[in-house]
């Protein structure tokens, strides 16, 4: 009896756990920050809580320069590392699958590592080797002849190092994608393509690539969204310094929350960073959407 | 003639052959120079770390992972992340499993779009505000 | 008969022996956790600590984190309210003020006057009053420092240069000795945002200066003497400092002192086992201290209480949490911990003693000597101490990257004047 009722209500039933999970774990935060960001709750003071409505947006698109700057920096990373990134990920995900040679499974998960590594622990090496004085890669440089640089104690190199590091630790994910894009593509156009006398990058540039565009959608979306969010390494290596050069906006908020225990104003925060996020997700999906109908 | 082109072909194939695998090789230094750096690291105390140029054979030592494991207990810390890893996979899979299958059999896009919005959104604010939540 | 005496015996001996037992360890079997920071006050107590155990039969389990960490992991669970946390460490100046307003600390005025053997009073009078907010005995004072100068004695002996007593003297030996063709720098300090604002400290109240007049709750990071003590931190870096040195903190400049890049370093006095200690560093040898050198208005360095010891105000084991502090704070472990590992310490009688300063090399002994009684703190007394230091910081990485310091200077003194007026009493 029951398990009849069950098998009429399943496309209920059976999602209901996540849907809870979501809920709970989930929608309650998120309501629990918003309520937070309205408010003035900060550890530091002496004043009790006290609701204060919009004052904390207010206050961080008027009065907070830093705000502002950490969300430019925070598009300045996301963009360089995802142009690196899915460039450099296509390119490798291509060349690899090109050849079938005796090793290819050992090559192709030595070249996964980076992604699979703790980032703080890459964090850590990163910063050995680029220190300006004391690091291998300016040592190395000097020795091939190439300019040194200040790598990550400079404001103006910071942010691209930090792309480099992003890039290094997270390239091989594209590179999967890429590569698993690749298995499912249909040969037929490749045959046509040889008939027709098409050479090695014409096949690539006018067949391959085209057919992989929902593919790399799919990896530039995810890349988008977690170096958006990036934390690990940045705080890692230079905890927003030198100065405030590297401060994307997670970064800036975690100041806010466990250094200055300012928790209204850093919910306030979150809120406009969620709003970023779910922005782009949404926009990205429609759009999509539209494209492919 | 023919012969000619063939073997110009072929030299021509043979020298992308190299130049791929020299690309190849290219790829695998860079991704796994850092790893091979941080090893060599793991064994050499901390005045001989940062001495330029690198003398290979120099300052050697096992303290640092004396150090880690003894000292410091690291096993614990691997216990934790190891329960940590296997009870999130086994948590996942007992509400996620049931979910997939319904999304599968029924269609039912707006959920699963629901779903991965969701855990793309909301991750880094579960983060930084479940210490809060658990306070007040 | 016989037999039945015989049993009463020795259930006579049995109990007498179990309760003189039972009173010797009175806490036995309790458990206490202890969260400390990753110091070197911890690296040398760490190791007695099943000494403690044997002792007293208490279980110890304790952690130790950086000091960032730390402060966030303790407010974090404190907040929570259901800390199981019985000891901890804890920097009187940095989250003193604020853990004291939220009421966290366990005012510790009764145990130390109760325990006479304890000595209370052999701590030195300004590390005591330290750690006392608002009449309440918040921490047992642990280790103190001072800012002093390092210098490579051999570098100033090739050149024919004296150990320099003012600041502009420094500033002219850094740059005669400056040569970074050849990768070597004349002058090294902390350049990191935040840790940089305390060894500024020094640099700022040589020349006068102070973060906010205390009388009128009037911020003045931008009058002339404090910036004239920002200029001289900055100018030393920018013109004679390593590439690197916007993101070190203290051991990067020991990494770059150790690796005989650098002629001066100015830091705090704990630091030395870093420096003096043959097994830590290649310059052991060379290696020189002096006091801090002097500014217009003096040598004014800080002399600090860092560290104190303290009790959770909702622990569960308050007495066995006393029992390990007097302990690990006692005359005894302290004239271990001063005399062996060589820790600078806050009791009167362990400087006395000479076993407590045998471990001490004779220059950096007296360096600290001439630092004793300046300036009790190196950052500004508030509450919200950690944002005030990012904006004062935010001023000196601006001047050292050649930026419009007076401009972020002004800005920087706009906002602490708010802060300062959210915490006038």
């Amino acid at each position: 009896m029951i398990s009849r009722w069950i098998d009429r209500h399943e496309k209920h039933i059976f999602p209901l756990p996540a849907v809870i999970f979501i809920i709970l774990m989930m929608v309650f935060p998120l309501g629990y920050t918003v309520w937070n960001s309205l408010t003035n709750w900060t550890l530091t003071s002496k004043a009790p809580t006290e609701f204060i409505g919009m004052t904390n947006y207010i206050e961080l698109f008027t009065k907070d320069e830093r705000f502002i700057q950490s969300v430019w920096r925070t598009f300045y990373f996301t963009g360089g590392s995802l142009i690196i990134q899915v460039t450099l990920g296509v390119a490798s995900g291509i060349l690899i699958d090109a050849k079938k040679y005796p090793g290819k499974r050992i090559v192709n998960s030595i070249l996964l590592l980076p992604m699979m590594a703790t980032p703080v622990a890459i964090a850590m090496v990163w910063l050995l080797i680029l220190e300006p004085t004391t690091g291998v890669m300016n040592y190395l440089l000097k020795q091939v002849g190439l300019p040194i640089s200040k790598w990550l104690s400079s404001t103006s190199t910071v942010i691209p190092s930090l792309i480099l590091i992003d890039s290094w630790e997270w390239t091989p994910l594209i590179t999967l994608i890429t590569l698993a894009g690749l298995a499912t593509l249909p040969t037929d156009p490749y045959e046509s393509a040889i008939v027709d006398g098409a050479n090695t990058f014409q096949t690539i540039w006018h067949i391959t690539l085209p057919m992989l565009r929902p593919t790399i959608a799919i990896g530039a979306l995810l890349r988008f969204i977690d170096c958006f969010k990036t934390f690990d390494i940045i705080y890692s290596t230079t905890g927003g310094g030198p100065g405030y050069s590297s401060e994307t906006l997670n970064i800036y908020t975690y100041q806010n929350s466990f250094y200055y225990f300012k928790f209204g104003y850093a919910s306030s925060m979150l809120v406009i960073f969620f709003a970023i996020v779910l922005g782009t997700v949404l926009f990205v999906t429609y759009t999509r959407k539209r494209l492919e109908v | 003639m023919a012969a000619k082109k063939t073997s110009m072909y072929r030299t021509q194939r043979r020298i992308f052959s190299v130049l791929y695998f020299v690309a190849i090789f290219i790829l695998l230094v860079i991704f796994l120079s850092p790893f091979l750096w941080m090893v060599y690291c793991s064994f050499k105390t901390p005045i001989e770390l940062s001495k330029l140029p690198v003398n290979w054979l120099k300052g050697l030592t096992m303290d640092n992972y004396q150090k880690v494991f003894v000292q410091q207990n690291f096993f614990k810390f691997i216990k934790n992340s190891v329960i940590v890893a296997a009870g999130s996979t086994f948590f996942g899979l007992l509400i996620g499993l049931p979910a997939s299958y319904s999304i599968a059999r029924h269609g039912q896009k707006k959920l699963s779009m629901l779903i991965l919005t969701s855990r793309n959104c909301l991750e880094s604010h579960f983060y930084c505000h479940s210490t809060s939540c658990s306070a007040n | 008969m016989k037999r039945l005496n015989l049993l009463l015996v020795l259930i006579l001996i049995l109990s007498s022996v179990l309760s003189v037992s039972a009173q010797d360890k009175p806490f036995d079997g309790q458990t206490i956790r202890v969260v400390l920071a990753n110091h070197a006050w911890t690296d040398a107590v760490a190791p007695k600590i099943p000494e403690f155990e044997a002792l007293t039969g208490i279980k110890v389990e304790w952690e130790s984190y950086g000091e960032e960490q730390l402060n966030q992991k303790l407010t974090t669970e404190f907040i929570a309210g259901n800390a199981g946390v019985d000891v901890f460490m804890t920097r009187p100046l940095q989250e003193g003020a604020n853990m004291e307003m939220n009421g966290w600390y366990y005012d510790l005025a009764e145990k130390t006057a109760a325990d006479v053997e304890y000595d209370f009073e052999d701590f030195t009078e300004s590390s005591r009053s330290a750690t006392t907010f608002n009449g309440t005995i918040t921490a047992i004072p642990l280790v103190t420092e001072q800012e002093i100068l390092y210098y490579r004695k051999d570098i100033l002996e090739e050149n024919g240069i004296e150990v320099p007593t003012t600041l502009d003297e420094l500033y002219a030996a850094a740059e005669k000795l400056n040569d970074p063709a050849n990768e070597f720098y004349g002058f090294v300090a902390r350049g990191q945002r935040s840790p940089l604002v305390t060894q500024l400290s020094s640099f700022i109240y040589s020349y006068g200066g102070d973060w906010f007049d205390r009388d009128t709750y009037t911020a003045t990071l931008n009058t002339p003497e404090t910036l004239a003590g920002i200029e001289m931190y900055s100018n030393l870096l920018k013109n004679f400092g390593p590439p690197g040195v916007l993101n070190m903190h203290w051991a990067q400049c020991i990494g770059i002192f150790n690796e005989k890049k650098v002629a001066f370093y100015t830091d705090a006095s704990s630091l030395y086992p870093n420096l003096l200690d043959p097994t830590k560093s290649d310059v052991a040898e060379v290696t020189g201290c002096a006091v801090f050198p002097a500014g217009p208005a003096g040598a004014v360095m800080y002399d600090i209480t860092a560290w104190g010891l303290s009790i959770y105000a909702e622990s569960q084991n308050k007495d066995a949490a006393w029992e390990f502090i007097r302990w690990a704070t006692g005359k005894e472990n302290s004239l271990f911990i001063q005399g062996e590992k060589a820790q600078q310490l806050a009791r009167t009688s362990v400087w006395n003693d000479p076993e407590g300063i045998k471990s001490f090399p004779a220059d950096w002994a007296a360096a600290v000597a001439g630092s004793i009684g300046a300036k009790s703190y190196d950052r500004p007394l508030i509450t919200a101490v950690t944002e005030a230091r990012d904006l004062i910081g935010g001023i000196v990485v601006t001047a050292i990257e050649g930026g419009d310091y007076l401009k972020a200077a002004d800005e920087a003194n706009v906002k602490f004047q708010e802060m300062l007026n959210n915490e006038k009493p």
